[in-house]
This record gives C-alpha cells, sequence and structure tokens, in this order.
C-alpha cells in the first residue's frame, strides 16, 4: 500500500534565538511499521527497514514508495549511507556487509570482515572505505573495491558504538565502548589523539562540515566538542538530564543538533536539542522525540526523522 | 496461568537453579564450589559490554548499604587462567541497576571496582538486579582485566530470574542477548523467611593475550 501523507502544513517552533527555523514537516505511515530509518544525504529519499523484512525507499517529501527489496537472510544490524547517497552499506547479525546501489538495493559489494554483528558502522565520503565494528571487538576498516581490510583500530578494550568519517574521508573518529573518544587516520588505523575526560561511554558522532571539531555525546548526558587538530575540549552542553542519543551538524558548521534518551530504556526517546557552538547557547527543539536519522542537505536544512506510531515524522531546521 | 514466586522457586529448586541451604554459610558452600573446580578451565563466555560502563567506579566490595531496597545479594568467585591457575593481579569492574532496573548514571551507585585477594577470589555484596525496560533479564555486567590477557566483558545472570520460568537451560534464549546457559547461575538463597539473601558463585577465567 502506498505511504499516507499526513499533517504537510509546516510549523514554526523556534527561530529568533538562533536565526533558524525548525519546522515539522510530513508524516509518513507505510503498510510496514517502521523499525529504523536513514534519510539520505541528499535528503529525496528516506529508506527504512519494516517489519515485512524488507527495506523500503521513499520519496521526500511525498513519503511515496520508490521501491522496496528484501532485507537478505540475516538481521540487519547497522546501516549507513554513503555522503552523496549513492550507496548503502548493510550490516548483518551473522557479521557480513553488503554494498548496495541505493537507488534499487542491487549488490555491489559484499565483505565477510567478521562472525560478530556489528554495533556501529560508517562509509566515506566517496563509499570506497566502509568501517565497522563487531560488537566488543577493535573496528576494522574495509577497501570496498579490493575486499581487503586495509586498517584495524587498537582500544583498550570493547568495540565502539558510533563511528564518523571526516567530510574528505581522510579522518575516522570512533566513540568507543571504553568511554573514550579516539580519532584516527582512516586510511592506515595510526591514532591522532584520544579524549578520555568522559565518564561513561559516548553514543553519538559528528563532524563540522569543515572537520575542524567533533562533537560526541553518550552517557555522561553532555555534548562535548572537540577541536580535532589538538584532541582538546572546546565546549561542553550539560542541559539534560538524559543521555544523548544522536548529534548532527547543520551545514552552517556551528549548530549542533542533539537528540537525547531516557537511561531507563534507550527507545524511550527524550528531547531533541539544538546548541550553537559559537556561544554555548542552547534551545529545546522537541520534547520527548529524539530523532531517529539526520542528514545535512545541500540547500542547508538539516532533515530530521523522528518516530511516530508505526510511521515517521519529518523535521526541518535551517 | 502465571506462576507465583512460590512456585518459580520451587521449580528453580527442582531444576538445580536454586540451592536451599539454611544450615550452612553461604562462605562454606562457596568454598566447596571452589575445591570441586577443575585444573584446567574453559574460557568464560563473553558478552556485550553495554550499556552505561562508567569509568573510575570506587573500590569497595560492599555497593548495599542499610536498608536499600531489594534481596540482598552476595556474590562471590575465583579468577583463574585457562591453565587452572589463580590470577592474583586481575581487577573486576562490575555494575548493575538497581532492584527498580535502573542505572545510576549521576553517581556510584552499584558500581564498583575490585581487587582479588592472594588466591584469586573476589566478592561483593549488592542486590538483585531489577530488570532494566530495555532488556528481558536481570544482569550484572562484568568487565576483567589482568596483565598479559585478554580483557573479559561478560554478564551474569540469575537462575531464578522469573524470564526464565525455572528452566534457565531451556529458556535463555528469551534474552536475545544470551548466547549460552554457562552465563545463567544457580542461586543460593539461605537465612530465615524473613531475613532472605542471595549468594551466587561465578568463577571468570580469562584467555591469554
Amino acid at each position: 500500500m502506498r505511504a499516507i501523507i499526513v499533517g504537510a502544513a509546516l510549523l514554526v517552533c523556534s527561530a529568533s534565538a538562533f536565526a533558524q527555523t525548525f519546522e515539522q514537516g510530513a508524516s509518513i505511515r507505510p503498510s510496514a511499521k517502521v523499525r529504523y530509518a536513514i534519510i539520505s544525504p541528499t535528503g529525496a529519499h528516506v529508506i527504512f527497514m519494516g517489519s515485512d523484512d524488507k527495506l523500503h525507499i521513499l520519496s521526500l517529501p511525498t513519503g511515496s514508495e520508490v521501491r522496496s527489496f528484501d532485507r537478505g537472510p540475516q538481521a540487519i544490524t547497522a546501516a549507513a549511507y554513503s555522503a552523496e547517497g549513492s550507496r548503502l552499506a548493510l550490516a548483518y547479525a551473522n557479521g557480513t556487509v553488503r554494498i548496495v546501489d541505493a537507488s534499487n538495493g542491487n549488490t555491489i559489494s559484499s565483505l565477510a570482515p567478521s562472525t560478530f554483528a556489528a554495533s556501529a558502522m560508517a562509509l566515506s565520503p566517496n563509499g570506497r572505505f566502509v568501517a565497522l565494528a563487531p560488537t566488543d571487538m577493535p573496528t576494522q576498516v574495509w577497501d570496498v573495491g579490493r575486499k581487503v581490510m586495509i586498517a584495524k583500530l587498537d582500544a583498550q578494550f570493547s568495540g565502539a558504538n558510533a563511528l564518523a568519517f571526516s567530510p574528505d574521508g581522510s579522518l575516522l573518529a570512533s566513540a568507543d565502548g571504553d568511554a573514550v573518544v579516539r580519532l584516527y587516520d582512516a586510511t592506515t588505523g595510526k591514532l591522532r589523539w584520544k579524549f578520555d575526560d568522559l565518564l561513561l561511554e559516548s553514543f553519538a558522532v559528528a563532524f563540522t562540515p569543515d572537520f575542524k571539531t567533533l562533537v560526541v555525546g553518550g552517557g555522561d548526558r553532555a555534548v562535548v566538542a572537540i577541536d580535532v587538530v589538538s584532541g582538546k575540549e572546546l565546549r561542553r552542553l550539560i542541559t539534560q538530564k538524559d543521555p544523548v542519543a544522536g548529534i548532527a551538524v547543520l551545514a552552517d558548521g556551528h549548530t549542533v543538533i542533539a537528540s537525547f534518551f531516557s537511561a531507563e530504556g534507550m527507545s524511550n526517546g527524550k528531547n531533541t536539542v539544538s546548541w550553537d557552538l559559537r556561544d554555548g547557547r542552547s534551545k529545546v527543539l522537541t520534547s520527548g522525540k529524539s530523532f531517529m536519522s539526520a542528514a545535512a542537505v545541500k540547500d542547508g536544512r538539516m532533515l530530521l526523522a523522528t518516530r511516530e506510531g508505526d510511521g515517521l515524522r519529518f523535521w526541518s531546521v535551517h | 496461568m502465571p506462576l507465583s514466586r512460590r512456585d518459580l522457586l520451587e521449580k528453580a529448586f527442582a531444576l538445580g537453579g536454586l540451592t536451599v541451604a539454611s544450615t550452612f554459610a553461604p562462605s562454606m558452600l562457596l568454598d566447596a564450589w571452589a575445591q570441586q573446580a577443575q585444573a584446567t578451565r574453559k574460557p568464560t563466555p563473553p558478552n556485550d559490554l553495554g550499556p552505561f560502563y562508567k569509568k573510575r567506579a570506587p573500590e569497595k566490595g560492599n555497593m548495599r548499604v542499610a536498608n536499600d531496597p531489594g534481596l540482598p545479594l552476595v556474590v562471590a568467585g575465583q579468577l583463574f587462567n585457562t591453565r587452572g591457575q589463580a590470577l592474583l593481579d586481575a581487577t573486576v569492574e562490575v555494575w548493575q541497576t538497581d532492584h527498580l532496573g535502573k542505572y545510576d548514571l549521576e553517581g556510584y551507585r552499584y558500581r564498583a571496582k575490585l581487587h582479588p585477594d592472594s588466591t584469586g577470589k573476589y566478592s561483593f555484596n549488592s542486590i538483585m538486579p531489577g530488570h532494566y525496560p530495555d532488556r528481558v533479564c536481570q544482569h550484572i555486567h562484568y568487565l576483567v582485566t589482568a596483565p598479559g590477557h585478554k580483557p573479559l566483558i561478560t554478564q551474569l545472570y540469575f537462575a531464578t530470574d522469573p524470564v526464565f520460568e525455572g528452566d534457565p537451560g531451556k529458556n535463555f534464549t528469551r534474552d536475545p542477548l544470551i548466547h549460552t546457559p554457562e552465563l545463567v547461575r544457580p542461586v543460593m538463597l539461605t537465612g530465615d523467611p524473613k531475613d532472605v539473601q542471595a549468594a551466587v558463585n561465578f568463577e571468570l577465567v580469562l584467555v591469554k593475550a
């Protein structure tokens, strides 16, 4: 059944404090219950895993289904778009990874880096490299075309909760389960620095577009901006009483969007907050709604998807 | 029909998941278990780390304070390598929820860093953890490190957990994160009915790096 669009009218929730507009957009209720979703980096599509074990590609903002395809034989544990949106990496419970054409689901490459399910994954901007973290094991970087592992990243113990390539693909940031954030050369695995001034593990990591700043957050309930060159803390936002679930940075380079979840259950979403890195001001954008996916699209907007019933609600920040 | 607490305890006892020992002190029985241990040992199965590991936990064996709600719990065991040699210079970090299933993120309630004694034995006092809403079973997280050995990240589960309905060997897969019943340990209840205490033995075997 075709997706239904409800409530496409825009609602301005916050504007003056940050010279930004936060708008509520379309609601989509597809035929299958949404388990999780990713907005494409172009903002033209959203792909979601449905309760029917299929991946569905929908056009935005209409929500019409472009195509659906079988997820594969195993449950998907992590998924990531390449920066230009043409490729999608899918990590499976048996440790294998498929790189697929995001427009039709056709397999471009298959890898078998581990027998352990990945807890985090990232595709490099050009889609050439994939970084994945088998649960509680060292993160690996693979050359997708040559199907070889090019780097294995050292950590004291445990694996990574979140991974992010820098916009130029040269750096890889890792939010590790041992409550340390590490920055590596993406293709050699050489450790640049580690940020150890957190007590609990981080669950989210993102670069600013100029990749001068890395933004992380997690169990400490703080969002922390770190200088990419020095590894030193620049600023810390502590206004929420809940752990950080997700982080995204607007194309303007100084607006951070952070979502929070309840410590009493990671599936229980809390607030989404906007934070200006220049002056440290913050604003709650939505109460009780953490975003499932975020994408900074080329026109400068940040698209967010939150869960709404069995479907999705989209939001725009610009 | 849901099973009563008494039904569950009786079923757990019948299936070996629960031992009631009103005339023996927990330490006597734990010592007896240790003496039965084999010379060579199978590595303790790993289990997921997260969430909410917290660095710099206090070095204390008593996580329970007076009048803490919940069933008092003593966990004890010994650390070995796979050749059966006791590990003396290991560090054991444990963390768990309170009796309602909530982790303490602000402080260090029910978090501890332990150092085994000269025979590799460790123990701590706590309460039976509640059910964390995003998980199926009650559990205690472990991070064990020792020089020359691979870090062990695992979790301890309890045979008396109502989820298992008295048969953890059959029902352990009800929690998708439990891959082996080896991590589900028998629970021994001691004391009179007005002052019951639970005791669990959890041996830890590390693999050389």
